[in-house]
């Protein structure tokens, strides 16, 4: 490979990673505050895409004649319609276990990881859905690298949403609260935090986060279909532990990380073998260093 | 052997007790004759495959249960296991000339020593890691199968052996099996059954319970869990075998993440620890993904989800919970012990 080569495969690792980590965000949110791997994010993140399809169609020649218009308000209605999602997801099938064996509400998030896919997959007939074409698709040369409009726009937005997410977890009164429940899930009740509200806010920032991710996906790669949740998922997970779980930055450091070793994959290995990567990473971070890139929590929480 | 002994001895004790208790297991014998007559009753050219695969299915419950009803660990990699069994069969039958018997044990060991190899460094983190982890190996033998297509066939899978035969009988269509099929379960049923009341059983209850507890006690809290692992995976070892025999093909499609999702399912829907709701989520699994899909397309995968979640929130212990019996006294001192004993309504 050559020096340009090398480059131009870091900085795509770099715009699919922005996208992993911004799923991320939910995986290592959650868990930071109730310690459960909500493998439901995985399902929000393709449910955001679906929506974001969705609402393009709505529009309709609105969205054709102002497209960059019309994936403003595809991002917005998708994000805001799966933190409801996100909203019903945790009222239905966590907040009744919260006080049940660790093992329960992880076996819960399976199972509306697979009811929301499942139900996707009927819904669209397990039939591809194609994403509008916003942005040109014609490259820009950047001195030994190319890269689309699209792929730029991808990684801003990702990251500055990322960006915003740790400011408000650092400065705002709301995060001071989750921070305080991860720090001490008992205490902070008693310090006049409602932890259920706070609990649920998390969940919905998680899954608007996973849809924005969602529908950039889609725009990036032009489909969608009803399994992508299922890797994108654990992509997005491995990113979470990679860079820390509970670990706010962590999230934006493993996306980045996973997306490069991945994007790296895809030029050295053989096809099939792209994926497993993914799996690679995953197994070798949890067996030697499962507090992760930055460390913050070590997994001794059965 | 001690195992046998000490299912030989549940049974006895289960056949001893008196009371409202009998009911229930002639209901449960009753049952088990029905299911092993059922598909020559109703007639297996119906769903030949479906009567087979239940009995399968209810083996992986089975093994499953060892791992997280027992021993209180989430595995979400476990058709690895199967896919192990599956290949080394295929493998003995179309290149050394193996017969299914032959390689049953072979496949059964092959997947303990994975389980071992996988495990060892697996089992050191704890709870929710311990599942993404398993999910993680799952994933690569998933991929393996797809890419390692010398020994695997690649993404079409390996096929074309000859039928086993017995005694002159030739194993054809999928209802040949079902006996086989059967007993594996029913071997698979009473030795778990005795696992769990022997002192490796108790060990891993005390593991599921408190694990620093179990420690505390002087349970090698690692070892104890490994071996939960192997004695696990032996059965989905066994039953990947007989599946591919019974399919006369393996490819990758069988051991994806969903397939080791559902054998989970199975076991959370049945009852955790409890092998008459293991065996039952097994069957319910086959009868919505086989039977009703045939008439409900994918809305059936729609359905087991949410009667999973269902049974998660409304009945957390399964469909058939595992209630242990509280110890027994070896030697009541008083009376009154005796009667607290056995519930206070009949004498020893």
């Amino acid at each position: 490979m050559s020096p340009s080569e090398i480059l131009q495969q870091i900085v795509n690792g770099l715009v699919v990673g922005s996208v992993y980590g911004l799923i991320a965000l939910g995986y290592t949110m959650v868990y930071g505050i109730i310690r459960l791997i909500n493998f439901a994010q995985g399902a929000l993140y393709e449910l955001g895409a679906y929506l974001g399809v969705a609402v393009f169609g709505l529009l309709g020649t609105f969205a054709t004649r102002n497209p960059i218009l019309g994936l403003v308000v595809a991002v917005i209605c998708s994000a805001l319609a799966t933190a409801a999602g996100a909203y019903l997801v945790e009222r239905v099938a966590y907040r009744p276990l919260r006080s049940a064996p660790p093992l329960t509400p992880l076996v819960s998030s399976l199972a509306v990881f697979f009811l929301v896919i499942s139900i996707i997959q009927v819904v669209t007939g397990a039939q591809p859905l194609t994403y509008p074409q916003v942005l040109s698709p014609r490259p820009w040369n950047l001195g030994p690298v190319t890269l689309t409009p699209t792929e730029v726009m991808i990684a801003v937005v990702a990251i500055a949403l990322m960006v915003a997410v740790n400011f408000y977890v650092q400065h705002t009164k709301t995060g001071r609260a989750m921070r305080a429940i991860a720090a001490n899930t008992r205490s902070a009740p008693l310090m006049g935090i409602n932890t259920t509200r706070i609990v649920t806010i998390t969940f919905m920032l998680g899954g608007a986060m996973a849809a924005v991710a969602g529908v950039l996906f889609g725009i990036n790669y032009g489909t969608v279909t009803y399994n992508m949740g299922e890797f994108g998922g654990l992509v997005a997970f491995t990113a979470a532990v990679l860079g820390g779980i509970g670990n706010v930055p962590g999230a934006l450091v493993g996306g980045l990380t996973v997306g490069v070793f991945s994007s790296f994959a895809t030029v050295v290995l053989p096809n099939q073998w792209q994926e497993a990567v993914v799996f690679g990473i995953l197994i070798a971070v949890l067996a030697f260093r499962p507090q992760g890139i930055l460390g913050e929590r070590v997994a001794d929480r059965a | 052997m001690n195992v046998i002994v000490a299912s030989l001895r549940e049974l006895e004790a289960l056949s001893r007790r008196t009371g409202s208790g009998r009911g229930l297991r002639v209901g449960v014998g009753v049952i088990c004759v029905a299911f092993a007559l059922a598909p020559y009753v109703l007639g297996g050219s119906y769903y030949p495959d479906i009567w087979t695969d239940m009995a399968l299915w209810g083996t992986i419950g089975v093994g499953l249960n060892v791992v997280i009803g027992f021993a209180g660990l989430l595995d979400l990699g476990y058709m690895a296991f199967y896919a192990i069994g599956g290949y080394v069969f295929a493998n003995a039958a179309l290149y050394h000339g193996f017969t299914l018997w032959e390689t049953l044990p072979l496949g059964a060991l092959l997947a303990v020593v994975a389980s071992a190899i996988i495990g060892f460094p697996t089992l050191r983190v704890r709870g929710d890691y311990l599942a993404i982890m398993t999910l993680g190996f799952g994933g690569i033998v998933y991929y393996a199968a797809q890419n390692l297509s010398a020994i695997t066939g690649g993404y079409n899978g390996l096929y074309g052996w000859h039928n086993p035969t017995l005694f002159g009988h030739p194993f054809i269509a999928p209802i040949d099996f079902y006996p086989l099929a059967l007993a594996l379960l029913l071997v698979a049923a009473l030795v778990t059954m005795g696992l769990r009341s022997s002192r490796l059983g108790r060990a891993w209850a005390s593991i599921k319970d408190d694990e620093l507890a179990a420690a505390s006690s002087g349970i090698g809290v690692i070892r104890y869990k490994l071996y939960a692992y192997m004695l696990g995976s032996v059965w989905a070892g066994l039953a990947g075998a007989l599946f591919a025999a019974k399919d006369q093909l393996v490819s990758p499609e069988s051991f994806t993440f969903n397939a080791s999702f559902f054998a989970v399912a199975v076991v959370v829907l049945g009852g955790m620890g409890s092998i008459a709701g293991v065996v039952l989520g097994g069957v319910l699994y086959v009868v919505i993904a086989e039977w009703l899909s045939a008439y409900t397309g994918t809305l059936s995968g729609v359905i087991f989800a949410a009667l999973l979640l269902l049974v998660v929130l409304v009945r957390p212990a399964g469909l058939v919970p595992y209630r242990p019996k509280p110890p027994r006294l070896r030697r009541p001192a008083t009376r009154a012990a005796a009667d607290l004993e056995t519930g206070g309504d009949s004498g020893p």
